[in-house]
């Protein structure tokens, strides 16, 4: 199918309207939003807990306590597991409601995309840094010293949230082929918290599954942000990071668009 | 020139058949039994810039399927569809651009978003310049009244207030071509009748395409001048409303009340079909008879009261073509006979 070629300014400009758009709804749901920020509070509390009973059991060299406390904060709260957009799909693929997205003028995905980058700027910003700063004041995390891989860790995580989002969207179109949404989700939602180090830091694996795991798309999302963030890395090795990052992230774009013009085949041909 | 062409157009679904128990379950995994259904058989027309068009048939005739064709989200399974000149299955976005839909049986808007927030969309989308989009907003608002709800996210609207801003997005943008199909379902009478007026309004104004389907033939007699029935996927009418109207409905039913009760009617022209003494119902043709010659027949031989005349209403005169079709074209589909 041709594309409709039109400026990239104008594109951006749709994109910027419905993030905004996403981000004014996300405000007016105020108790959604508290309560998000109290489960998130306490799971980062606990796992503060958690892992620094742990450090003190056992002494390691590969990283410090600090480092560790930090990565745990932050690897708990940047990710956006399950995006909200999700649920709805699914429910529309099953309904068949999903062919009316024939017919818009803009991709789905894009349309997609805008919403959630509107809703992932308004977790970040009333959940994420508050949360960040809070514990910040009570415990202490590391800050970058570098100007350098704070840039870096900016761009890193942009891909971290590209991955997401479309890991989620494939996620969520699979409904075409298996109607067992619940199972996909939940597996999609441990797989992507085990493999991306949300859960136990790659530090922590067996040696030889390290370099492994680290190459799977899902370390791209919390694991690789993470060494850029904390610096633990060299700059060469951040650049190569964000290399790995941006392979994926085009992996899983392509990826997208092969399942979803397989899903319009398939409405296109038996009836939507 | 012509906006909508359609030649030889062809649907035909394949549906799996479901073997009878767990080894029938077990063998259709493997080796489905596919039957086709022909929803669409070959049909013609061509539609003109600025038409609109009511496209009518009962239950399962073919319809929905045509107009999905129209718009691209249904692949032909032959024939040819050329919409603004583009076939729309094929270059589906692009078609999309120049076009509007409303189906009333789900949801073209966005979900997440209040009608207000989608017109917007649509500024952006269509990059449509700011006057224009202000008369378009002022427009919608105030032919279909949604200043109440246009805030309000999509999702917690009531069905007749959705129709009303399904109705308002797909002419937003100024589309050439308007599909609409049962976009008055389940509504009540005053917003059909809001619906009806702004469909009439907007195609007179903006000279926008309208293709119409509907159940209530008020819909079509309020919005449409031209009539198209399909049955079975075949187009058994092509023409001119009025026309058919014309055609199909010469029958007339006047219905006498006497002075005082009569024993008998004797009638020069037309057919008693109902008499009991105080009134007598007569049918007749009008193009045999005029009412004023045959009252004045009547009038002449018995003291009359009161009379009344009957026009049959279209509904009528479209099931009148459905039967006597059905009837010619019996050994084909005697089988899934529908009814309106
Ligand atoms: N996706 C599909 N798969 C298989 N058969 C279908 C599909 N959609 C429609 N059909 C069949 O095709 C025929 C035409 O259906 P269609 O929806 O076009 O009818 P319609 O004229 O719109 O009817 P209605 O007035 O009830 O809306 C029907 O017999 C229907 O069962
Ligand atoms: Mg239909």
């Amino acid at each position: 199918m041709p594309m409709i070629t039109y400026p990239f300014s104008h594109f951006a400009k749709t994109v910027t309207f419905l993030a905004r758009q996403a981000f004014l709804n996300a405000t007016v749901f105020r108790g959604n939003t508290f309560f998000a920020l109290f489960s998130d509070l306490l799971f980062v509390f606990l796992s503060i807990e958690v892992w620094q009973a742990l450090y003190a059991s056992k002494e390691t060299s590969l990283v410090t306590e600090s480092q560790l406390i930090t990565y745990v904060v932050l690897a708990r709260l940047l990710p956006n597991v399950m995006m909200e957009f999700v649920d709805t799909v699914q429910q529309r693929i099953l309904s068949g409601e999903i062919a009316s997205e024939l017919l818009r003028p803009i991709r789905f995905s894009v349309y997609l995309l805008g919403l959630e980058i509107g809703r992932y700027g308004h977790r970040f910003l009333l959940q994420v840094l508050p949360i960040a700063l809070l514990i910040h004041g009570l415990i202490g995390i590391n800050l970058p010293t570098s100007g350098l891989y704070m840039a870096l860790f900016v761009i890193s995580l942009v891909f971290s949230f590209l991955l997401m989002f479309y890991i989620n969207y494939i996620i969520s179109l699979l409904a075409f082929w298996y109607t067992q949404v619940f199972s996909i989700n939940t597996i999609k939602n441990q797989t992507v918290r085990f493999l991306s180090g949300i859960y136990v830091p790659l530090w922590f694996f067996p040696e030889w599954a390290v370099p492994i795991v680290q190459s799977l798309p899902f370390a791209s999302i919390v694991y690789i942000p993470m060494q850029i963030y904390l610096q633990t890395c060299t700059l060469p090795q951040a650049v190569a990071y964000l290399g790995l990052q941006w392979f994926w992230t085009i992996c899983m774009i392509v990826l997208a668009h092969w399942i979803w013009s397989r899903a319009v085949k398939q409405i296109s041909i038996n009836g939507g | 020139m012509d906006a909508i062409i359609v030649e030889d157009l062809w649907k035909i679904y394949r549906v799996k058949e479901h073997r009878n128990g767990f080894v029938g379950g077990l063998i259709d995994l493997f080796r489905p039994v596919w039957k086709e259904k022909e929803a669409v058989r070959g049909i013609h027309f061509t539609i003109p810039q600025g038409q609109s068009v009511g496209y009518i048939g009962p239950n399962g005739s073919g319809k929905s399927t045509t107009i999905k064709m129209l718009t691209g989200i249904l692949t032909p399974t032959s024939g040819k569809v050329r919409v603004n000149g583009i076939d729309p299955s094929r270059r589906r976005r692009e078609n999309a651009r120049q076009i509007g839909v409303v189906f009333g049986q789900r949801t073209q808007l966005w979900w997440d978003l209040a009608i207000k927030e989608s017109f917007e969309l649509f500024r952006h989308i269509y990059r449509i310049d700011e006057k224009t989009f202000r008369k378009n907003v002022e427009m919608m608002t105030e032919l279909l009244d949604l200043d109440q709800f246009a805030s309000i996210p999509v999702r917690q609207l009531s069905l007749g207030q959705r129709m009303r801003a399904e109705i308002a997005c797909a002419f937003f943008h100024d589309p050439k071509i308007v599909y609409l199909d049962e976009p008055t379902i389940g509504l009540d009478v005053v917003a059909k009748e809001r619906i009806r007026t702004f469909l009439k309004e907007i195609n007179r104004e903006k000279k926008t395409t309208i293709i119409l389907t509907t159940h209530d033939m008020d819909d079509i007699e309020h919005v449409c001048e031209r009539l198209i029935l399909i049955d079975h996927g075949r187009i058994i009418y092509d023409g001119n409303l009025q026309r058919f109207v014309d055609n199909y409905g010469t029958d007339r039913i006047l219905t006498v009340q006497f002075e005082e009760p009569q024993t008998s009617v004797e009638l020069e022209c037309g057919e008693l079909i109902g008499f009991d003494q105080r009134q007598a119902s007569i049918r007749f043709k009008k193009n045999e008879i005029s009412a004023t010659k045959l009252i004045q027949q009547l009038t002449a031989r018995y003291p009359i009261r009161d009379c009344q005349i009957e026009e049959p209403k279209i509904e009528h005169l479209i099931r009148h073509v459905y039967e006597s079709e059905n009837v010619e074209d019996e050994g084909i589909h005697a089988h899934d006979h529908i009814s309106i």
